[in-house]
Protein backbone atom coordinates (compact mmCIF):
# COMPACT_ATOMS: atom_id res chain seq x y z
CA UNK A 1 0.00 0.00 0.00
CA UNK A 2 2.80 2.43 0.62
CA UNK A 3 5.34 3.78 -1.65
CA UNK A 4 9.07 2.60 -0.75
CA UNK A 5 9.83 6.08 -0.26
CA UNK A 6 7.41 6.13 2.55
CA UNK A 7 8.87 2.92 4.07
CA UNK A 8 12.32 4.33 3.42
CA UNK A 9 11.68 7.53 5.47
CA UNK A 10 9.69 5.50 7.89
CA UNK A 11 12.45 2.89 8.65
CA UNK A 12 15.71 5.64 8.50
CA UNK A 13 14.03 8.65 9.39
CA UNK A 14 16.15 11.41 8.47
CA UNK A 15 17.58 14.32 11.33
CA UNK A 16 15.30 12.97 14.03
CA UNK A 17 15.92 14.86 17.12
CA UNK A 18 16.39 18.38 18.40
CA UNK A 19 18.62 21.25 18.26
CA UNK A 20 19.73 22.45 22.17
CA UNK A 21 17.46 25.01 24.24
CA UNK A 22 18.61 28.07 23.58
CA UNK A 23 21.09 27.47 20.55
CA UNK A 24 21.59 30.80 18.16
CA UNK A 25 19.71 31.25 15.25
CA UNK A 26 16.70 28.26 15.62
CA UNK A 27 13.24 28.31 15.01
CA UNK A 28 10.83 25.83 16.04
CA UNK A 29 7.37 25.27 14.58
CA UNK A 30 5.36 22.50 16.95
CA UNK A 31 1.67 21.21 14.79
CA UNK A 32 -1.04 18.85 14.99
CA UNK A 33 -3.94 16.97 13.00
CA UNK A 34 -6.43 16.66 15.77
CA UNK A 35 -8.83 14.35 13.80
CA UNK A 36 -5.87 11.83 14.13
CA UNK A 37 -3.98 12.97 16.92
CA UNK A 38 -0.49 13.25 15.15
CA UNK A 39 1.74 16.34 16.78
CA UNK A 40 4.82 17.39 14.83
CA UNK A 41 7.97 18.88 15.85
CA UNK A 42 10.04 20.82 12.79
CA UNK A 43 12.94 22.74 13.49
CA UNK A 44 15.10 24.88 11.38
CA UNK A 45 18.35 26.23 12.38
CA UNK A 46 19.10 29.35 9.94
CA UNK A 47 22.47 31.19 9.61
CA UNK A 48 23.06 35.28 9.19
CA UNK A 49 22.37 34.83 5.24
CA UNK A 50 19.05 33.78 5.62
CA UNK A 51 20.03 29.59 4.63
CA UNK A 52 18.91 27.02 6.21
CA UNK A 53 22.01 24.97 7.35
CA UNK A 54 20.08 22.32 8.99
CA UNK A 55 16.70 20.95 10.21
CA UNK A 56 15.62 18.35 12.72
CA UNK A 57 12.12 17.05 13.31
CA UNK A 58 10.23 14.74 15.89
CA UNK A 59 6.83 13.13 14.82
CA UNK A 60 4.87 11.10 16.63
CA UNK A 61 2.15 9.64 14.87
CA UNK A 62 1.35 7.71 11.08
CA UNK A 63 4.09 6.39 8.78
CA UNK A 64 3.16 9.24 6.40
CA UNK A 65 3.51 11.37 8.90
CA UNK A 66 6.65 10.46 9.69
CA UNK A 67 8.14 9.98 6.47
CA UNK A 68 6.38 13.88 5.49
CA UNK A 69 8.02 15.53 8.32
CA UNK A 70 12.07 13.40 7.26
CA UNK A 71 11.19 14.11 3.76
CA UNK A 72 10.66 18.02 4.88
CA UNK A 73 13.68 18.33 6.82
CA UNK A 74 15.81 17.16 3.63
CA UNK A 75 13.54 19.48 1.33
CA UNK A 76 14.72 22.65 3.24
CA UNK A 77 18.43 21.84 3.94
CA UNK A 78 20.02 24.79 1.70
CA UNK A 79 17.27 26.73 1.29
CA UNK A 80 16.74 30.43 1.71
CA UNK A 81 13.56 30.79 4.26
CA UNK A 82 11.58 32.39 1.33
CA UNK A 83 12.27 29.28 -0.56
CA UNK A 84 11.39 27.02 2.21
CA UNK A 85 8.19 28.80 2.80
CA UNK A 86 6.76 28.78 -0.48
CA UNK A 87 7.36 24.71 -1.08
CA UNK A 88 3.99 22.93 -0.86
CA UNK A 89 2.83 19.87 0.52
CA UNK A 90 1.89 18.87 -3.23
CA UNK A 91 5.87 18.13 -3.66
CA UNK A 92 5.60 16.09 -0.73
CA UNK A 93 2.93 14.42 -2.31
CA UNK A 94 3.96 13.78 -5.27
CA UNK A 95 7.60 12.64 -3.95
CA UNK A 96 6.25 10.29 -1.80
CA UNK A 97 2.82 9.61 -3.62
CA UNK A 98 0.95 9.56 -0.55
CA UNK A 99 -2.60 8.27 -1.27
CA UNK A 100 -5.84 10.97 -0.76
CA UNK A 101 -5.80 9.83 2.50
CA UNK A 102 -2.47 10.58 3.65
CA UNK A 103 -2.84 14.14 2.25
CA UNK A 104 -3.04 15.81 5.59
CA UNK A 105 0.36 14.60 6.84
CA UNK A 106 1.69 16.38 3.77
CA UNK A 107 -0.26 19.69 5.22
CA UNK A 108 0.87 18.89 8.39
CA UNK A 109 4.40 19.22 7.27
CA UNK A 110 4.04 22.42 4.79
CA UNK A 111 2.10 23.96 8.65
CA UNK A 112 5.57 22.83 10.80
CA UNK A 113 7.72 24.62 7.89
CA UNK A 114 5.64 27.58 8.08
CA UNK A 115 5.64 27.74 12.27
CA UNK A 116 9.09 27.17 12.77
CA UNK A 117 9.87 30.00 9.73
CA UNK A 118 7.68 32.42 11.84
CA UNK A 119 9.19 31.44 15.15
CA UNK A 120 12.31 32.19 13.75
CA UNK A 121 11.38 35.34 12.26
CA UNK A 122 9.39 36.80 15.56
CA UNK A 123 12.67 35.67 17.37
CA UNK A 124 14.82 37.15 14.95
CA UNK A 125 13.44 40.77 14.43
CA UNK A 126 13.89 40.76 18.07
CA UNK A 127 17.34 39.89 18.34
CA UNK A 128 18.20 42.27 15.19
CA UNK A 129 16.66 44.88 16.86
CA UNK A 130 18.23 44.39 20.89
CA UNK A 131 21.34 43.90 19.01
CA UNK A 132 21.04 47.56 17.11
CA UNK A 133 20.11 49.21 20.48
CA UNK A 134 23.38 48.21 22.13
CA UNK A 135 25.49 49.11 19.40
CA UNK A 136 23.59 52.21 19.65
CA UNK A 137 24.12 52.05 23.40
CA UNK A 138 28.05 51.63 23.14
CA UNK A 139 28.39 54.35 20.23
CA UNK A 140 27.34 56.84 23.18
CA UNK B 1 -36.85 32.44 4.02
CA UNK B 2 -39.69 32.84 1.55
CA UNK B 3 -39.53 30.91 -1.83
CA UNK B 4 -41.58 30.81 -5.35
CA UNK B 5 -43.35 28.06 -5.35
CA UNK B 6 -42.72 26.63 -9.47
CA UNK B 7 -46.40 25.74 -9.97
CA UNK B 8 -48.54 28.72 -8.96
CA UNK B 9 -45.78 31.55 -8.51
CA UNK B 10 -46.63 32.21 -5.27
CA UNK B 11 -44.02 33.84 -2.58
CA UNK B 12 -44.22 31.20 0.26
CA UNK B 13 -42.32 29.73 3.22
CA UNK B 14 -41.65 26.09 4.41
CA UNK B 15 -42.20 23.07 2.32
CA UNK B 16 -45.40 23.24 0.53
CA UNK B 17 -47.34 25.98 -0.73
CA UNK B 18 -50.26 26.78 1.03
CA UNK B 19 -52.24 27.83 -2.62
CA UNK B 20 -51.57 24.78 -4.51
CA UNK B 21 -50.21 22.22 -2.41
CA UNK B 22 -46.98 22.00 -4.66
CA UNK B 23 -43.79 20.78 -3.19
CA UNK B 24 -41.89 24.29 -2.46
CA UNK B 25 -38.09 24.58 -3.57
CA UNK B 26 -35.66 24.58 -0.74
CA UNK B 27 -34.15 27.96 -0.09
CA UNK B 28 -30.42 28.30 -0.62
CA UNK B 29 -29.70 28.90 2.63
CA UNK B 30 -31.47 26.25 4.11
CA UNK B 31 -29.45 24.50 6.56
CA UNK B 32 -29.63 20.52 8.61
CA UNK B 33 -31.19 22.69 11.03
CA UNK B 34 -33.95 25.14 9.18
CA UNK B 35 -35.02 21.91 7.00
CA UNK B 36 -36.35 20.38 10.05
CA UNK B 37 -37.77 23.40 11.42
CA UNK B 38 -35.09 23.05 14.59
CA UNK B 39 -33.21 25.85 16.74
CA UNK B 40 -29.84 25.80 15.83
CA UNK B 41 -28.78 24.65 19.64
CA UNK B 42 -26.41 21.75 20.62
CA UNK B 43 -29.01 20.99 22.96
CA UNK B 44 -31.70 19.79 20.95
CA UNK B 45 -34.85 17.83 21.95
CA UNK B 46 -33.49 14.35 20.33
CA UNK B 47 -37.36 13.18 20.14
CA UNK B 48 -38.13 16.14 18.46
CA UNK B 49 -35.35 15.79 15.90
CA UNK B 50 -36.28 12.41 15.78
CA UNK B 51 -39.67 13.57 14.91
CA UNK B 52 -39.42 15.28 12.49
CA UNK B 53 -36.82 13.16 10.80
CA UNK B 54 -39.63 10.37 10.43
CA UNK B 55 -42.54 13.03 8.70
CA UNK B 56 -40.25 15.00 6.67
CA UNK B 57 -38.76 11.52 5.77
CA UNK B 58 -41.68 9.72 4.95
CA UNK B 59 -43.57 12.77 2.74
CA UNK B 60 -40.23 13.20 0.47
CA UNK B 61 -39.30 9.78 0.60
CA UNK B 62 -38.35 8.29 -3.26
CA UNK B 63 -40.98 5.72 -3.25
CA UNK B 64 -43.49 8.54 -2.52
CA UNK B 65 -41.73 11.19 -4.96
CA UNK B 66 -41.19 8.59 -8.04
CA UNK B 67 -44.92 8.63 -7.91
CA UNK B 68 -45.48 12.87 -8.56
CA UNK B 69 -46.32 13.75 -12.19
CA UNK B 70 -44.53 16.67 -12.47
CA UNK B 71 -40.78 16.14 -13.55
CA UNK B 72 -40.18 19.64 -11.42
CA UNK B 73 -41.46 18.21 -7.93
CA UNK B 74 -40.11 15.31 -8.27
CA UNK B 75 -36.54 16.83 -8.65
CA UNK B 76 -37.40 19.44 -5.73
CA UNK B 77 -38.66 15.86 -3.66
CA UNK B 78 -35.17 13.94 -3.89
CA UNK B 79 -33.19 16.59 -3.60
CA UNK B 80 -35.36 17.41 -0.42
CA UNK B 81 -34.83 14.33 0.68
CA UNK B 82 -31.19 14.12 0.47
CA UNK B 83 -30.74 17.06 2.71
CA UNK B 84 -33.41 15.24 5.01
CA UNK B 85 -31.20 12.21 5.23
CA UNK B 86 -27.90 14.33 5.74
CA UNK B 87 -29.24 16.79 8.13
CA UNK B 88 -30.74 13.47 10.46
CA UNK B 89 -27.11 11.70 9.77
CA UNK B 90 -25.36 15.11 11.15
CA UNK B 91 -27.51 15.99 13.37
CA UNK B 92 -28.67 12.43 15.61
CA UNK B 93 -25.00 12.52 16.95
CA UNK B 94 -23.51 15.60 19.69
CA UNK B 95 -20.30 15.97 18.52
CA UNK B 96 -20.85 15.96 14.31
CA UNK B 97 -23.88 18.36 15.50
CA UNK B 98 -21.40 20.56 16.98
CA UNK B 99 -18.69 20.32 14.53
CA UNK B 100 -21.37 20.97 11.74
CA UNK B 101 -22.19 24.52 13.77
CA UNK B 102 -18.24 25.23 14.04
CA UNK B 103 -18.37 25.03 9.70
CA UNK B 104 -21.28 26.48 9.54
CA UNK B 105 -19.86 29.14 11.49
CA UNK B 106 -16.36 29.60 10.71
CA UNK B 107 -15.76 27.88 7.46
CA UNK B 108 -14.55 24.55 6.02
CA UNK B 109 -12.32 23.19 8.89
CA UNK B 110 -11.88 19.32 7.71
CA UNK B 111 -8.46 17.75 7.26
CA UNK B 112 -7.39 20.69 9.40
CA UNK B 113 -3.91 20.72 11.35
CA UNK B 114 -2.29 23.70 12.58
CA UNK B 115 0.05 25.37 15.57
CA UNK B 116 -0.24 22.81 18.77
CA UNK B 117 1.05 24.68 22.75
CA UNK B 118 4.59 22.94 23.64
CA UNK B 119 2.95 21.42 26.36
CA UNK B 120 0.74 19.23 24.22
CA UNK B 121 3.84 17.91 22.08
CA UNK B 122 5.46 17.66 25.26
CA UNK B 123 2.72 15.57 26.37
CA UNK B 124 2.63 13.08 23.90
CA UNK B 125 6.28 12.64 23.94
CA UNK B 126 6.04 11.62 27.23
CA UNK B 127 3.08 9.34 26.69
CA UNK B 128 5.09 7.90 23.68
CA UNK B 129 7.99 6.91 25.73
CA UNK B 130 6.31 5.06 28.36
CA UNK B 131 4.55 2.87 25.54
CA UNK B 132 7.65 2.30 24.04
CA UNK B 133 9.10 1.54 27.40
CA UNK B 134 6.48 -0.58 27.94
CA UNK B 135 6.62 -2.35 24.85
CA UNK B 136 10.54 -3.01 24.96
CA UNK B 137 9.95 -4.90 28.57
CA UNK B 138 7.16 -6.87 27.07
CA UNK B 139 10.00 -8.20 24.09
CA UNK B 140 12.47 -8.80 26.77
CA UNK B 141 10.13 -10.38 28.83
CA UNK B 142 8.97 -13.14 25.98
CA UNK B 143 13.21 -14.05 25.88
CA UNK B 144 14.34 -16.48 28.77
CA UNK B 145 16.17 -14.92 30.93
CA UNK B 146 16.44 -12.50 33.39
CA UNK B 147 13.53 -13.05 36.16
CA UNK B 148 13.53 -9.27 36.68
CA UNK B 149 12.13 -8.35 33.47
CA UNK B 150 8.53 -9.11 34.39
CA UNK B 151 9.07 -7.05 36.62
CA UNK B 152 10.01 -4.28 34.64
CA UNK B 153 6.66 -5.04 32.60
CA UNK B 154 4.48 -4.67 35.75
CA UNK B 155 6.80 -0.96 36.14
CA UNK B 156 5.99 0.25 32.92
CA UNK B 157 2.61 -0.55 32.85
CA UNK B 158 1.36 0.91 36.08
CA UNK B 159 3.55 4.16 35.13
CA UNK B 160 1.30 4.06 31.99
CA UNK B 161 -2.12 3.24 33.76
CA UNK B 162 -1.07 6.74 35.89
CA UNK B 163 -0.72 8.36 33.13
CA UNK B 164 -4.04 6.97 31.62
CA UNK B 165 -5.95 7.84 35.02
CA UNK B 166 -4.45 11.67 34.66
CA UNK B 167 -5.44 11.69 30.91
CA UNK B 168 -9.47 10.59 32.03
CA UNK B 169 -9.42 13.29 34.72
CA UNK B 170 -8.24 15.96 32.14
CA UNK B 171 -10.63 14.93 29.75
CA UNK B 172 -13.65 15.00 32.53
CA UNK B 173 -11.99 18.93 33.19
CA UNK B 174 -12.23 19.80 29.46
CA UNK B 175 -15.84 18.29 28.82
CA UNK B 176 -17.24 20.46 31.72
CA UNK B 177 -15.46 23.08 30.23
CA UNK B 178 -17.60 22.05 26.37
CA UNK B 179 -20.68 22.19 28.11
CA UNK B 180 -20.28 25.46 29.33
CA UNK B 181 -19.62 26.71 25.98
CA UNK B 182 -22.21 24.52 24.53
CA UNK B 183 -24.96 26.51 27.11
CA UNK B 184 -23.41 29.94 26.12
CA UNK B 185 -24.06 29.02 22.05
CA UNK B 186 -27.91 27.76 23.38
CA UNK B 187 -28.57 30.89 25.55
CA UNK B 188 -27.45 33.13 22.47
CA UNK B 189 -29.61 31.02 19.88
CA UNK B 190 -32.58 31.57 22.52
CA UNK B 191 -31.76 35.89 22.67
CA UNK B 192 -31.47 36.00 19.02
CA UNK B 193 -34.77 36.37 17.63
CA UNK B 194 -33.66 36.82 13.73
CA UNK B 195 -31.07 35.05 12.21
CA UNK B 196 -31.69 35.81 9.07
CA UNK B 197 -30.09 39.26 9.87
CA UNK B 198 -27.87 38.82 12.52
CA UNK B 199 -26.23 42.11 14.04
CA UNK B 200 -22.61 42.91 14.25
CA UNK B 201 -22.60 42.18 17.39
CA UNK B 202 -24.35 38.68 17.55
CA UNK B 203 -21.98 37.82 14.79
CA UNK B 204 -19.07 38.55 16.87
CA UNK B 205 -20.47 36.79 19.96
CA UNK B 206 -21.13 33.37 17.94
CA UNK B 207 -17.89 33.19 16.48
CA UNK B 208 -16.24 33.63 19.45
CA UNK B 209 -18.68 30.78 21.08
CA UNK B 210 -17.33 28.66 18.00
CA UNK B 211 -13.64 29.72 17.93
CA UNK B 212 -13.68 28.17 22.04
CA UNK B 213 -15.85 25.34 20.95
CA UNK B 214 -13.35 24.32 18.19
CA UNK B 215 -10.71 25.17 20.77
CA UNK B 216 -12.21 22.47 23.46
CA UNK B 217 -12.77 19.94 20.49
CA UNK B 218 -9.01 19.97 19.25
CA UNK B 219 -8.26 19.49 22.58
CA UNK B 220 -10.39 16.35 23.55
CA UNK B 221 -9.66 14.82 20.41
CA UNK B 222 -6.02 15.28 20.85
CA UNK B 223 -6.67 13.54 24.32
CA UNK B 224 -8.80 10.62 23.12
CA UNK B 225 -6.00 9.55 20.52
CA UNK B 226 -3.45 9.26 23.26
CA UNK B 227 -6.42 7.41 25.82
CA UNK B 228 -7.14 4.91 22.64
CA UNK B 229 -2.97 4.20 21.60
CA UNK B 230 -2.53 3.62 25.95
CA UNK B 231 -5.02 1.25 25.99
CA UNK B 232 -4.43 -0.48 22.75
CA UNK B 233 -0.88 -0.67 24.34
CA UNK B 234 -1.76 -1.79 27.90
CA UNK B 235 -4.45 -4.15 26.36
CA UNK B 236 -2.95 -5.49 23.15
Amino acid sequence: MYDPKVIDHYNNPRNVGSFAKGEEGVGTGIVGAPACGDVMKLQLKINNQGIIEDAKFKTFGCGSAIASSSLATEMVKGKSIDEAYSIKNTEIVNELKLPPVKIHCSVLAEDAIKAAIQDYRKRFSVAVKSASGSADTAKG
Amino acid sequence: MRVVCVNCSSREVGHWCSHCGAVLPTPDNENYFSILGLPQKINLDEEILKERFFDLNRAFHPDRSSRMKDPRMRDIATRKSTLINNSFNTLRDRTRRIQYLIRQGLGDREEKSGQIPLTLFDLVERVNDLMVELKEAKESSKAPGSPTNGRKVSEAAKELEGELQELVARREAFESNLHSRESEWDDLCDHTENFERLSADDLAARQQILQALSVRMDEISYIDSLIRRIKDTLFE
